[in-house]
């Protein structure tokens, strides 16, 4: 049953075997409610209509998920509650929410950002259906005569098992962490991409576009290849706050790219103050390839999220440009990982952290390279802002250097918005409020710049409402 | 006019200024002089409302109206702009997109962004100061001299009643300092506004003609005269 | 062996085969503190340091400055290092930097020395001496 289809609140099943030993009972009757066990995993996988293989490891994702520990480091999650979740077969959303049930201060957001009333809805989680088809129907158009496969992860699953078996957790296996196990074991929707060989794709690919249920990617799986010589960009995400009522948020993203290609993943997420946003996200980069991590990082209650970036090829490059603002209540633990494997790669780190009203913003990264990594360079800059008195800012780097022939260089500063800076500003007519926005844009703005321009426009904008009535 | 009251001042509890009074009235060009220490700067800094400066005693009124108690924005919204001694890097904000917003401010958006573009390179042309400057951050990265020749465009976009030139002659060599000195005092005296230098040296007379000159010392003004008095000094030094 | 000061300057030369373990911790509790931390070393051939610096500020501690450099040269075949500045500030009104830099003495240093008459060995003591000094 794919995605776009809609949702039952109950459905009746046949009986089934799964290798694993257990079995379904006739007339099992299926209602949605919360809670995880092997049943529901098996169930995800039939919905789907998915073939053996993926069935199976999902079960296998499951044990594994059973078997790790919660990490011990990074941010408290332990008002995780696993039981509490839906993993499937949510209620539908018509008969829960209305415009009414989503906040005023997200509500207030939009108004101030000037968001229209469709994209109002859509955003608020009250409407179910976007009306993106027609937009998405001509773009699919044409993609798919340039070759280009773009498409959820659940149509490529059945679609193009060939590609998908080649790749499909290899980069990040469900043994990396609890969060990836967990992910592997229940995901639903995320995008496939494959570009092929020596194809530019000028336009960005809009995760945006392929959305088109309530169900805000709770638990996706995102895989892109990109072939020989080729470049695409990848979009997904929206600064405007999303509300939703899943508290948890486990993604999984691979990137491969191949010889000579590029991919550039661009993702801002403004998920509401009530998520835990945990994300695996991991490209692994050929001879001469780049691949470019660009991530906006605003809300959530929590975020542990590392784009990393295996440098496995000669002369293979890897950036991660990443801006996070954790403001009351956030806590936003974001950093990069760059792995030297070959010989001549070249990495870049720039991070720009923000924590206001008490929130708390940590840099946690790593730099290793292996032996034999001859050449291999690295630059770390990592800068955080301090707004007020009651907020915090970490920095966790590691860098592990074990060839003797390489460059590393780290940098961090930590500071507030200086006395000097808000006085000269304000000295020609601007506000505090405004002369301190003004400084804290300036100080983004190498990242902001990367951005597509209305993410970016959005993003000041944002920063400066989430600071308003931080002055006084 | 500028009334400055009797105002004592202090920086980290520790007194500069004893008791300054002085006019600046439109159009006029009043110099101040004196010695490092002797409390120019900060009298600069606390007409501008630097968080700093504590103004202890006394008053500063515009126009009739008393900003003692106004903050460094309210007061540039009457007219008020200080040249900076030191101005201060903002990395990451343009000095264009600086310029532009400046002038949104004081003057709505009269013109397009386009033509203001232009014509912001006229001035900086004028005043010799590299346009592909303009395209950094603010201050950041430039010599002394650019980031003078930057307040004073700053200046020109403000449009202001009232300038104060903190050492604006500080760093700069014959020919940056002949072309912001003249800029500065063709647009004075078009506009009739009211201009306070604060220098060492004369070297800035040349073309901002002085309508009165005094000397501090110690936090205070010791002696007042008129364009004469900047020559004796330049020849004598500050001893009495 | 862990450091515990806020000032601190250290230079060293991890040689031949050794193994070496230097852990830095600076706290800074009340305000007005300033500290700086310097740590230098060459790591010889085969050789292996874990640097470990860590840079405390509390809440209240207001005007504090804290540095912290980590600056490893890699000399020798094999030679490995592991830095790991940390810097974790609850305070907001202080100037907090680090930095750390491995790597290996640059070639053109060397050719340089070498065109004024010095051995290769001679060029990298003199490259390794001024480094540390």
């Amino acid at each position: 049953m794919s995605r776009f289809a809609k949702v039952k609140t109950a459905e009746k099943f046949e009986l089934s075997t799964y290798k694993y030993g257990f079995s379904m009972p006739e007339n099992y009757v299926f209602k949605a409610k919360k809670g995880l066990n092997e049943q529901v995993v098996a169930m995800i996988s039939k919905m789907k209509n998915e073939p053996e293989w993926m069935t199976i490891f999902r079960l296998k994702a499951y044990q594994i998920f059973l078997g790790k520990p919660m990490p011990e480091w990074g941010a408290d999650l332990s008002d995780i509650d696993f039981n509490d979740i839906f993993y499937y077969l949510k209620p539908n959303i018509k008969t829960e929410k209305s415009w009414d049930d989503v906040p005023s201060e997200i509500k207030d957001t939009y108004d101030k950002l000037g968001i229209p009333e469709a994209e109002k809805d859509y955003l608020g989680g009250v409407k179910a259906q976007y009306e993106s088809e027609v937009v998405y129907g001509s773009l699919q158009k044409k993609y798919s005569d340039m070759g280009i496969i773009f498409c959820s992860m659940d149509e490529a699953v059945v679609k193009y098992p060939e590609l998908v078996t080649e790749y499909f957790g290899k980069l990040i296996p469900s043994g990396d962490n609890k969060f990836a196990a967990l992910n592997s074991a229940v995901w639903s929707g995320g995008s496939f991409v494959y570009v092929p060989k020596g194809i530019k794709v000028d336009l960005p690919l809009q995760a945006y576009f392929r959305i088109n249920s309530a169900n805000m990617g709770q638990f996706e799986r995102t895989l892109i290849i990109v072939d020989e010589d080729s470049y695409v960009h990848y979009v997904e995400g929206c600064t405007a706050p999303i509300y939703s009522t899943d508290s948890l948020h486990a993604a999984v993203v691979e990137v491969f790219v191949k010889k000579g290609a590029r991919c550039r993943y661009t993702t801002i997420q403004n998920w509401s103050t009530n998520v835990y946003n945990l994300v695996t996200k991991r490209a692994k980069v050929e001879e001469n390839g780049t691949m470019e991590w660009v991530d906006g990082n605003l809300g959530s209650k929590i975020t542990m999220k590392y784009p990393a970036v295996v440098l496995a090829g000669r002369k293979a490059h890897g950036e991660i440009l990443s801006v996070a603002v954790a403001g009351e209540g956030q806590h936003l633990d974001a950093g990069a990982k760059c792995i030297h494997l070959a010989p001549d790669t070249t990495s870049r780190i720039i991070s720009k952290s923000i924590s206001l009203k008490g929130g708390r913003s940590s840099y946690r990264g790593l730099v290793s390279m292996a032996p034999g990594a001859k050449g291999a360079r690295s630059k770390v800059v990592c800068d955080a802002l301090i707004l007020d008195d009651k907020s915090r800012s970490d920095t966790y780097p590691t860098n592990k250097i074990l060839e003797n022939e390489v460059t590393l260089e780290h940098e961090a500063t930590v500071s507030k918005v200086g006395e000097e800076q808000l006085f000269y500003l304000m000295s020609r007519g601007f506000e505090e409020h405004e002369a301190e926005a003004m400084v804290v844009n300036g100080f983004i703005e190498p990242i902001v710049k990367e951005l597509p321009m209305e993410y970016s426009v959005e993003l000041n904008r944002l920063i400066q409402l989430q600071m308003e009535g931080s002055v006084g | 006019m500028i009334k400055i009251s009797n105002i004592k001042v202090s920086v980290e509890n520790k007194e500069i200024l004893r008791g300054v009074s002085l006019d600046i009235n439109p159009g006029e060009v009043v110099v101040v002089m004196g010695k490092n220490g002797s409390g120019k700067s900060t009298m600069a800094n606390t007409l501008m409302a630097h968080p700093k400066y504590v103004l202890e005693e006394g008053t500063i009124e515009l126009d009739g109206e008393d900003i003692t108690e106004l903050s460094p924005d309210e007061r540039a919204n009457k007219g008020l702009f200080l040249a900076n001694q030191y101005p201060m890097a903002v990395p990451g904000l343009t000095a264009n997109s600086f310029l532009w917003q400046i002038y949104k401010k004081r003057n709505g958006s009269r013109i397009s962004i386009i033509e203001f573009r232009k014509w912001i390179e006229e001035q900086a042309k004028l005043l010799d100061l590299d346009v592909e400057l303009l395209k950094r951050g603010l201050n950041d990265g430039l010599s002394g001299g650019e980031k003078k020749k930057l307040e004073i465009m700053q200046m020109l976009v403000f449009g202001p009643k009232y300038i104060i030139l903190d050492e604006i002659d500080s760093g700069l060599d014959v020919d940056a300092l002949k072309k912001i000195s003249t800029t500065i005092a063709t647009v004075a005296k078009s506009k009739k506004i009211g201009v306070l230098v604060i220098t060492h040296y004369n070297r800035i007379l040349k073309y901002l003609v002085p309508d009165k000159v005094v000397v501090m010392e110690d936090g205070k003004i010791v002696k007042e005269g008129g364009a004469e008095l900047a020559n004796v000094i330049e020849e004598k030094g500050y001893k009495k | 062996m862990i450091i515990q000061k806020r000032n601190y300057k250290k230079s060293l030369v991890v040689e031949k085969d050794q193994i070496v373990d230097l852990e830095t911790v600076s706290v800074f509790d009340k305000p007005g503190q300033k500290g700086e931390v310097e740590i230098k070393a060459v790591v010889m051939e085969n050789g292996q340091l874990n640097l470990r610096g860590m840079i405390k500020i509390k809440k209240k501690a207001n005007n504090v400055e804290a540095f912290l450099r980590q600056k490893v040269l890699l000399v020798g075949k094999n030679s490995r290092a592991t830095a790991i500045p940390e810097l974790e500030i609850e305070s907001n009104d202080v100037k907090a930097s680090h930095a750390a830099s491995i790597g290996r003495i640059n070639e053109e240093e060397i050719f340089y020395l070498q065109s004024r008459g010095l051995s290769r060995v001679e060029a990298q003591n003199m490259i390794i001496k001024a480094f540390l000094s």
